[in-house]
């Protein structure tokens, strides 16, 4: 009887159809058109004429008779693959510790382990260059302590490192929820039924867990394969396909060859969430029933013992490089040691005057592509849950369809899309604003129509029922109710645009350049005391953000990246 | 708030969904008239089709085919804001980002009432439903039934010609679900309101309603007032919706008026009344006897009545009263609700049960009900 609720919304009421239409509008122009160009220019030859009838593979053959080309591929499936593989195999015990060893402080280890999540991770990936390169820290100090001699940290071993402890916490968030919302009768039951615990993990708890360590692996497999930041700290000579990207714009300003290498790159990410889709899409995993009680925990001594010192160590690990960023952002000179021998402000003295204009453009930008994100991304999710019923999917795809692009694939098809043509915005900051828009709306979506679909429709039926006009019933009953998901999502957004580098670096100009193009621009002259004031700013920006959201929602950290 | 009450009007409703490529009718021509000022109540197993004819009135499901008129005006395609109604949801649906006083305001609001009026009139409301008290609490903080409450204060407050009902009791325990049926029918005749209220529990509707429809698979199958459907149900699937059932197995001798001569499977004659008025038996057909448990008897009797052989098969003391089960040789038991224990009537124990021809009613063999059908 509940089939096909809502009926009357179907009927053409003015105001929605303006509202819905005038977004429709935006996301043709500022979504589809991009997209387009840079598909179909990756088609096109260099400089040529456009047309159906030059369409040609060269860019894309390319991968096949460069060197460079191939090895880059190659290099991105690498590095992607393994820093998934190892994340999955340092964050898993940690889940598993957290949710079921009887151990304090479990609420701080989880916001501990957000951290990484929020902090830029080329921040992190700079850091290892203090300690591990060549005249690092820590190198100095193993040298001269045990003779140990470090490989170098440029190339695949660094790379994989940051990569690695920068992302292992999607594992541990994800899996760590699946287990703590999973039922613990479903694992009382098999014991009851005479199942020993190795058992009973091999066939209840890990089946469970599943989706969650598949989805987790996914993300990191899409944010390692679309990072920029981290391969252009660390790669050096060791190209991987978002660098070669930018080495097509900025070396040739070759926007067809920078779209085939995008596409690739795009091809992949879709490919891994295919296989995210076969393996647990049509398994009706989640457990949907209220839990009625905790789930079991473990309080040997022993095992506590064990949970506490790998929780440690690897956040540990996970943390030093963020700690090296702080400290070097107050020294003010180094001796041979690994610490520095004088402190100051002078770094944040210095990064105030000379990099005042990138903070503002950063605060900006960073506000208003998440207000403008928020506003649409909320109708879009209005739209897709409770008007159209045909159809439906194709908003769903479109809108979700950066979110298999890569950050910086986003900077060229926009690029692609307002270089020339009908509406030219390079050089001004709406390029920026219109990237990341485009770039995040598919969260703000996301979490507008997980809130949207737990409102109870009877709620805007009474609201209907009492008189009020479709306008009345979604000012004031659909949108403050779904205002508490939107929030978060706009958070998140929020501090993540801070932090944002792949899409900037394509787009950005002399007049708009943000905080971390600065950054990246102190690291390229060795300027490490200002980058890592900047840095530290940039840190305390992002996670005041996500701290006003806590407060804003009484959530934690941890379930609050969960959310997306 | 009272408003000049006026009828409603369903002629020949149709709402077809489509379910899984198919399209599926939950509403199969329904046609009602509900008098002004009367409640009305839709009942019927879940799947008949009174939740989905009750949204087509509100508006927030449109027909696929048939007419809603409300005092003379077309309803079909007004949109339910345009309908001045009043409607109470299973869930309630209060706001949980608003006060009570708000919650109850927002109808009013949406008709831009003034504000003093606003405050008048949510006060009268709030008062009507004796919670007076709880203006400034967020419906989160109220119980189950203080929130019914208000949603019926919510509904009420702004006047509308036509109240609408969706199960409200049931989500409240029993005890509560019986004070605020009586409560709402208080409310409703002091405000002499037009209501339709929809409910799948046959005793609520019994209780509450002026005349209700008894609706089965989208059809409404009958009408009337509670008293006349629960004695005379228009066939089996009816009287054995409509509280406890017992049923005989029967053959048709021949017909006189509204009478029909049976013969029983103890051989005995007897003559009893039709309870399907478009039934036309014809001799040897079979035919089901229909009584209800309170009315059969033990012992002999006066009159006219199917006497039937039976052993006491167990007994179930349910607080107000006492049900037999007696096993008579047929395919179903015989009921038979006492009001206190009978002396002398143990489990194992033979007995002669009485079955009054006035209070049997029989309906073509054919019928089965409601409940076996599936």
């Amino acid at each position: 009887m509940t089939a096909g609720r809502a009926a009357w919304w179907r009927r053409a009421d003015p105001v929605a159809v303006l509202v819905l239409g005038l977004a429709g509008l935006i996301l043709l122009c500022f979504l589809v058109y991009p997209i387009s160009r840079i598909v179909l220019n990756s088609f096109l030859p260099t400089g040529g004429p456009f047309g159906l009838t030059s369409l040609t593979l060269e860019h894309f053959g390319r991968f096949m008779a460069s060197s460079l080309y191939r090895k880059a591929l190659l290099h991105s499936l690498v590095v992607s693959l393994t820093a998934s593989a190892l994340s999955l195999l340092i964050g898993l015990p940690m889940a598993f510790f957290i949710a079921r060893v009887r151990m304090p402080g479990r609420t701080v280890l989880l916001s501990l382990a957000t951290l990484p999540l929020v902090v830029p991770p080329f921040l992190g990936a700079y850091s290892w260059i203090l300690l591990l390169g060549r005249n690092g820290a820590l190198t100095a100090f193993l040298k001269a302590t045990l003779g140990v001699e470090l490989p170098s940290i440029y190339g695949a071993p660094g790379i994989i490192l940051a990569f690695t402890l920068g992302y292992f916490p999607y594992i541990v968030l994800l899996t760590y929820g699946a287990l703590s919302s999973a039922d613990p009768s479903l694992e009382e039951s098999a014991q009851l039924m005479g199942a020993d615990r190795f058992r009973i993990t091999r066939t209840v708890t890990l089946p469970l867990v599943t989706p969650a360590i598949a989805a987790g692996m996914v993300i990191i497999f899409m944010q390692s394969l679309g990072s920029f930041g981290v391969p252009a700290v660390l790669g050096g000579e060791y190209y991987v396909l978002t660098t070669l990207i930018y080495f097509q714009i900025v070396g040739y300003f070759d926007l067809h060859a920078a779209g085939a290498i995008a596409l690739v790159s795009v091809s992949f990410t879709g490919l891994s969430l295919w296989i995210l889709h076969r393996l647990t899409g049509r398994r009706g995993y989640v457990t949907v029933t209220a839990r009625t009680h905790a789930a079991p925990q473990l309080e040997g001594r022993g095992v506590r013992l064990v949970a506490v010192a790998y929780c440690a160590v690897v956040l540990g690990l996970a943390l030093i490089p963020h700690a090296m960023i702080l400290l070097t952002s107050f020294a003010e000179r180094w001796g041979r040691g690994a610490l520095p021998t004088a402190y100051s402000l002078g770094n944040y003295r210095r990064v105030f005057t000379s990099a005042w204009g990138p903070m503002q453009n950063s605060l900006f930008l960073a506000t208003i592509a998440t207000v403008v994100a928020a506003v649409l991304g909320t109708l879009m999710a209005y739209v897709a849950i409770r008007k159209a019923v045909r159809g439906r999917w194709i908003l769903d795809l479109t809108i979700t369809l950066p979110f298999i692009f890569p950050g910086i694939a986003v900077g060229v098809a926009i690029l692609s899309g307002f270089s020339s043509g009908w509406l030219i915005l390079s050089g001004t900051w709406m390029i920026l604003a219109v990237a990341y828009v485009i770039r995040r709306m598919p969260y703000i979506f996301r979490s507008a129509s997980a809130s949207l679909t737990q409102i109870d429709p009877a709620m805007e039926e009474a609201s209907a029922t009492c008189g009020a006009s479709w306008l009345r019933t979604s000012t004031r009953i659909t949108f403050p109710l779904m205002l508490p998901g939107v929030l978060a999502g706009a958070c998140i957004t929020f501090s993540t645009l801070l932090g944002e580098l792949s899409t900037t670096i394509i787009l950005y100009s002399a007049r708009w350049k943000t905080m971390t193009v600065a950054i990246y621009e102190y690291l390229l002259a060795d300027l490490l005391g200002p980058a890592s004031a900047l840095g530290t700013l940039l840190t305390v920006a992002v996670l005041a953000s996500l701290l006003l959201a806590n407060k804003l929602l009484g959530r934690t950290l941890g379930s609050l990246f969960r959310m997306v | 708030m009272t408003a000049p009450t006026a009828s409603l009007i369903l002629e020949e409703l149709w709402k077809d969904f489509a379910a899984g490529g198919e399209r599926v009718a939950a509403v199969r021509g329904v046609s009602l008239e509900v008098r002004p000022g009367e409640l009305f109540t839709l009942l019927g197993p879940s799947g008949c089709g009174k939740t989905t004819t009750l949204r087509l009135i509100a508006g927030l499901e449109s027909p696929t085919a048939g007419r809603i008129i409300f005092d003379g005006q077309d309803f079909t395609s007004l949109p339910p804001f345009r309908r001045n109604l009043g409607m109470v949801f299973q869930s309630y649906a209060l706001y949980p980002h608003m006060s009570i006083f708000e919650n109850v305001a927002y109808g009013l609001r949406a008709r831009r009432a003034a504000e003093a009026d606003i405050r008048r009139q949510v006060g009268d409301a709030l008062e009507m439903v004796g919670l007076a008290d709880l203006m400034t609490r967020r419906p989160g903080q109220l119980s189950g039934g203080q929130q019914q409450r208000i949603a019926l204060a919510r509904a009420l407050v702004y006047g509308p010609r036509l109240l609408l009902l969706d199960e409200p009791l049931s989500n409240l325990d029993a005890k509560l679900r019986v004070h605020m049926r009586e409560e709402i029918r208080k409310i409703q005749q002091r405000a002499g309101i037009t209501t339709v209220y929809v409910t799948h529990d046959q005793e609520e509707a019994l209780s509450i309603s002026d005349r209700l429809a008894v609706m089965y698979q989208g059809r409404v199958v009958q009408v009337g007032a509670p008293t006349a459907v629960y004695e005379a149900p228009a066939s089996v699937g009816v009287a054995d919706f409509l509280g406890r059932a017992n049923f005989l197995n029967a053959a048709v001798v021949d017909t006189s008026g509204d009478e029909v001569r049976v013969r029983l499977p103890s051989g005995a004659g007897l003559s009893v009344r039709r309870g399907d008025a478009a039934w036309a038996p014809a001799a040897g057909e079979p035919a089901t006897l229909f009584i209800r448990p309170e009315r059969v008897q033990v012992g002999d009797g006066g009159g006219e009545a199917a006497r039937l052989e039976a052993v006491v098969s167990r007994s179930t003391f349910l607080g107000g009263l006492v049900r037999y089960v007696f096993d008579v040789g047929m395919a179903r038991p015989i009921l038979m609700d006492a009001q206190r224990l009978v002396p002398g009537l143990e489990a194992g124990g033979r007995t002669r049960l009485c079955l009054g021809r006035a209070d049997l009613l029989a309906y073509p063999g054919t019928q089965r009900p409601w409940g076996e059908v599936a």
